[in-house]
């Protein structure tokens, strides 16, 4: 057996290939939450989470020990939409560790200023992306022909992942996928059909059957299975168990349909050719079926990698944490698992690039963390205090990246040596805001675009533009970039994506110049963009 | 063997779901309707 689900969104793409069926199903139930608007808890707070364990029981031990919330279960939406994941700083710092476990836990920085970011989107034109986050525009259903070369093996134990030969995971997703609650609550879906594809032209027949059922019968399509089940052909059984589902499917089709506006239901060959059968549902539009709600997803890449002795798993997704956490304990036989690997990150180049790594301690890496401090200042001052409670409950947290390796940490003194670092880079941080504030040169690490960008009321992205190109030439210290590094930081920071239109205006201002020591690709700021940012931005806030 | 592929299109955000094993389809299928009679009662 195989499960394979793939999301894509605009800019991103997540791909999950896999035999296990918990993994999968874990998965789809969470994303088939985020679709249908029914769970609450989609918001994204952790930019990485590392575990690396001999032994899952040591990840399930983490769990308790890292506290990482209520607990909620996409198996019941209403605990879903109840569940809150109450991460707070401490329980982030109190991750389990042992000899055999590593955990490393990262937040999103991107996140940091979440609510100052919603304020500014509030009267932005891009907000518009929300409400069409929301639309269910298609379902569709297919049936095919497998190749060949897929296994048979199938008698899986499901209660062990760990033994599984091979499960893969990617995942991507990204900030357009950002939407705010206040934004997208009580939204009703527009647009919706489901599509039912049959290309397995043994089957074409049957599902016809089916169909044709359901036509003269309504809703009674089970009655099919029967009259396929007298059937004496070899290939009965599977065209039974294949009509049985689909009758199911069919009647669960129905259901959907009665959540969404249209729900399209045909069959075609296997070659796609001609569609042999088209049956078109379409539900009331006047039944305004309103759904709540609360998206700030922000998933960069999610990986999984299950081998006899690995597992890579990367998320930034707090729900989905507690969901595979859930999930070992519920379902997994752990004390037969030998060796696992679980890694959970988001890749995330601007905030890799702030990653400090020094092997030889503890704590390998801990950075940013008072730019959560700065963002919950920054979101007060801005009255911003109910988005700003509702993030810091949900667990918010900003560690950009922490490790830990030690045998014998003593987690109260770790948190003790964490929370005297971050007082300690919480003012270095505001000492850097300010350095940034007067245009002095900064050395040594440079703080993150979004946090730096959120010093400037801007909202244009001709202006965020020219505030990334500032802050590449004198923050990063790199004399010229590409469109694709700037959005790099642009995008993560602002929701946005600067094309040549951009560039073109820049450069008819003289604010931007191609970049004469490389290709026609490279652009730098100019001395006049420096003066032009200088003069327009800095003294705004 | 069969191949179940299901497709769902939310704004821009699409989700497809392919898999050989029928039954864990209609397991997930018939959970998901439930969920969605779930939140109709509420």
């Amino acid at each position: 057996m195989y499960y394979n689900i793939k999301i894509k969104s605009q800019n991103s793409e997540f791909i999950l290939e896999s035999n296990d069926k918990i993994v999968t199903q874990r998965e789809m139930d969470m994303y088939f939450a985020y679709i249908f608007g029914v769970s609450d808890d989609f918001i994204s707070k952790i930019k990485k989470i590392e575990i690396k364990s001999e032994n899952l029981k040591s990840i399930d031990e983490f769990e308790k020990k890292a506290e990482i919330g209520e607990k909620s279960s996409v198996m019941n939406l209403e605990e879903v939409g109840e569940g809150q994941a109450n991460l707070s700083l401490n329980d982030n710092i109190s991750v389990f560790n042992d000899n055999k476990t590593e955990v490393v836990y990262q937040a999103s920085l991107d996140e940091l200023t979440l609510s100052q970011q919603t304020e500014n989107q509030s009267a932005d034109e891009d907000c518009s992306i929300s409400s069409q986050d929301d639309d269910i525009e298609a379902v569709q259903i297919e049936e095919s022909n497998v190749s060949d070369n897929k296994s048979e093996s199938i008698e899986e134990n499901y209660d062990n992942v760990v033994n599984d030969n091979k499960t893969e995971v990617v995942y991507q997703a990204s900030l357009d996928e950002l939407t705010h609650p206040e934004q997208v609550e009580n939204e009703s879906v527009d647009e919706a059909e489901i599509k039912s594809e049959i290309l397995d032209k043994n089957l074409v027949g049957n599902i016809e059957e089916v169909s044709s059922i359901k036509d003269s019968c309504g809703d009674d399509i089970l009655n099919s299975d029967n009259k396929i089940s007298n059937n004496e052909n070899k290939n009965v059984k599977e065209q039974n168990d294949t009509a049985n589902h689909l009758g199911n499917i069919d009647d669960i089709l129905k259901l959907i349909e009665s959540e969404m506006d249209s729900v399209n239901l045909f069959n075609e060959d296997d070659n796609r050719k001609e569609s042999n059968k088209e049956l078109e549902i379409f539900g009331d539009d006047s039944n305004g079926i309103q759904y709540e709600t609360k998206k700030d997803l922000k998933i960069e890449e999610i990986k999984i990698k299950n081998s006899n002795d690995k597992i890579n798993y990367y998320q930034n997704n707090q729900s989905m944490v507690d969901n595979i956490f859930s999930s070992y304990e519920n379902n997994l036989n752990i004390e037969n698992s030998k060796k696992s690997e679980i890694t959970i990150t988001a890749l995330n180049e601007a905030l890799e690039e702030n990653v400090l790594t020094n092997e030889n301690e503890d704590i390998e890496v801990i950075s940013d963390i008072q730019a959560f401090d700065d963002t919950k200042k920054i979101a007060d001052d801005s009255h911003l205090s109910t988005k700003s409670e509702l993030v810091e409950g949900d667990g918010f947290f900003d560690s950009e990246e922490i490790s830990l390796n030690d045998n014998n940490i003593n987690f109260s003194d770790k948190n003790e040596i964490v929370s005297k670092e971050l007082t300690e880079k919480l003012e270095v941080a505001e000492q850097k805001e300010d350095e940034v504030q007067s245009g002095a040169k900064i050395e040594g690490p440079v703080i993150d675009f979004h946090l730096f960008l959120s010093g400037f009321n801007v909202n244009e992205l001709k202006d965020e533009f020219l505030i990334c190109a500032y802050y590449i030439k004198n923050m990063l210290h790199e004399d010229n970039f590409s469109m694709k590094f700037i959005n790099s930081k642009i995008f993560p920071a602002t929701g946005k994506i600067a094309d040549m239109s951009i560039i073109d205006e820049c450069m008819k201002n003289g604010y931007i110049d191609l970049f004469s020591g490389e290709g026609s690709n490279k652009y730098s700021i100019t001395k006049k963009g420096e003066e032009y940012f200088s003069s327009k931005f800095q003294n705004i806030k | 063997m069969p191949q179940y592929v299901f497709k769902m299109k939310k704004g821009e955000l699409e989700v497809e779901f392919s898999s050989d094993d029928a039954e864990f389809v209609e397991q997930q299928l018939e959970k998901w309707r439930e969920e969605i009679l779930k939140k109709h009662a509420q």
